[in-house]
């Protein structure tokens, strides 16, 4: 059966998950293998020097995490980049957007109007029209048992009210008028 | 634990501030330092190099346009990509809906290795260079391999971050992201 992204032929991963003290090295080697090539860019997290030194000593004595270590470097040599001209092309682009310099007033108005409706707990209103299915909704895994990825208005389940778009503004706002 | 993405100097928080008073260097700095993710995290989804740049850019704008309701609450990092998954997913929708393609039919997009009709790698591609053969096996990847893949391995952002992008918990992202190199360990060796 291969109908779960994640769970076909989860028998054989099970046999690739690394056990023990292996598992604890390889999930710091790519912090490691970063650390190696200082390569500009990376924001992820750093390795505390006792853990480079333990995943350097390990890798001394345990052949296959000094594979994967090796691997992995390749892979994250080649990882693929955006292309030069993406950063001057976005840059331009948030020059010319019309939303930068638009008043702050009335989207104040309408965060508040939000606030104040989120705050009602009316807050399902914009389900009335039914969304198609989303795809991704079919090949879910455990997960947190709030539903909130996918809606940028919502992280980790707060509603961030300033991410309404602004149609969803509109209508919050409309929903609001007697 | 350090916060992810805001180990550098100036904080992401910092530059969010000064941005959104129209700091035009601390904007380009945030762009210079996410959109290596941002881009990397949708292709992620996308399979598509000009698609991805596309989306990349809208999530920027997106972003900048609700820069000043960021509160800092969640890590920077993770409210954009948050922003870039939802660009990205809602750009696969309306193509499938203007193809009329119903890719989500069975088993969500990840019923074959090869949805979007591409043919498996051949022995051709299999002997192009070193890029493309990595691009055509994450590819071949389940999603949640691939961008758990992705997210840690070419971006250094924890198990726990991961899994709030993605949608897992952190213990299914790592299981994921180590799923994802065995195989490719398995098809790339
Ligand atoms: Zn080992």
């Amino acid at each position: 059966m291969r109908s779960e992204d994640d769970n076909d032929s989860v028998f054989e991963d099970r046999l690739r998950e690394p056990a023990g003290e292996c598992a604890r090295i390889r999930d710091l080697l790519p912090l490691y293998v970063a650390q190696g090539s200082a390569s500009p860019g990376f924001a992820g997290e750093e390795l505390a020097e006792e853990d480079r030194a333990g995943v350097a000593e390990h890798l001394v004595r345990c052949a296959d995490c000094r594979e994967e270590a090796r691997f992995i470097a390749e892979l994250r040599a080649r990882r693929p980049e955006p292309p030069a001209s993406l950063l001057s092309s976005i840059l331009e682009a948030a020059r010319k957007a019309p939303g930068r310099q638009k008043s702050t007033l009335l989207p104040r108005l309408l965060r508040a109007a939000a606030v104040a409706a989120l705050a009602l707990g009316i807050g399902t209103f914009w389900q009335r029209e039914p969304e198609p299915e989303p795809m991704w909704t079919v090949a879910l895994e455990a997960q947190p048992a709030v539903d909130w990825y996918g809606q940028d208005w919502l992280v980790a389940g707060e509603p961030i009210v300033e991410a309404l778009p602004d149609d969803m503004l509109r209508m919050l706002v409309e929903e609001m008028e007697p | 634990m350090s916060d992810p993405g805001r180990s550098r100097d100036p904080a992401d928080a910092e530059l969010v501030e000064l941005a959104v008073q129209g700091d035009a260097r601390a904007l380009e700095q945030l762009v210079i330092r996410h959109q290596g993710v941002v881009y990397r995290f949708v292709l992620g989804f996308l399979k598509d190099e000009d698609l991805a740049a596309d989306v990349t850019q809208d999530t920027f704008l997106k972003v900048l346009d609700r820069l000043e309701g960021f509160r800092g609450e969640s890590a920077f990092r993770t409210w954009l990509l948050a922003i870039a998954r939802n660009e990205a997913l809602g750009l696969i929708r309306s193509r499938g809906r203007r193809r009329e393609e119903s890719i989500d039919e069975a088993g969500g997009f990840e019923d074959g290795p090869f949805e979007d009709g591409r043919e498996a790698p051949d022995a051709r591609v299999l002997e192009a260079d070193d890029v493309a053969r990595i691009r055509v096996a994450l590819d071949r990847l389940p999603e949640k391999q691939r961008l758990s893949v992705s997210l840690r391995l070419f971006d250094g952002l924890s198990f726990r971050e991961v899994g709030e992008v993605i949608g897992s918990l952190e213990g299914a992202a790592r299981v994921n992201y180590h799923y994802g190199i065995g195989r490719l360990r398995e098809w790339l060796q």
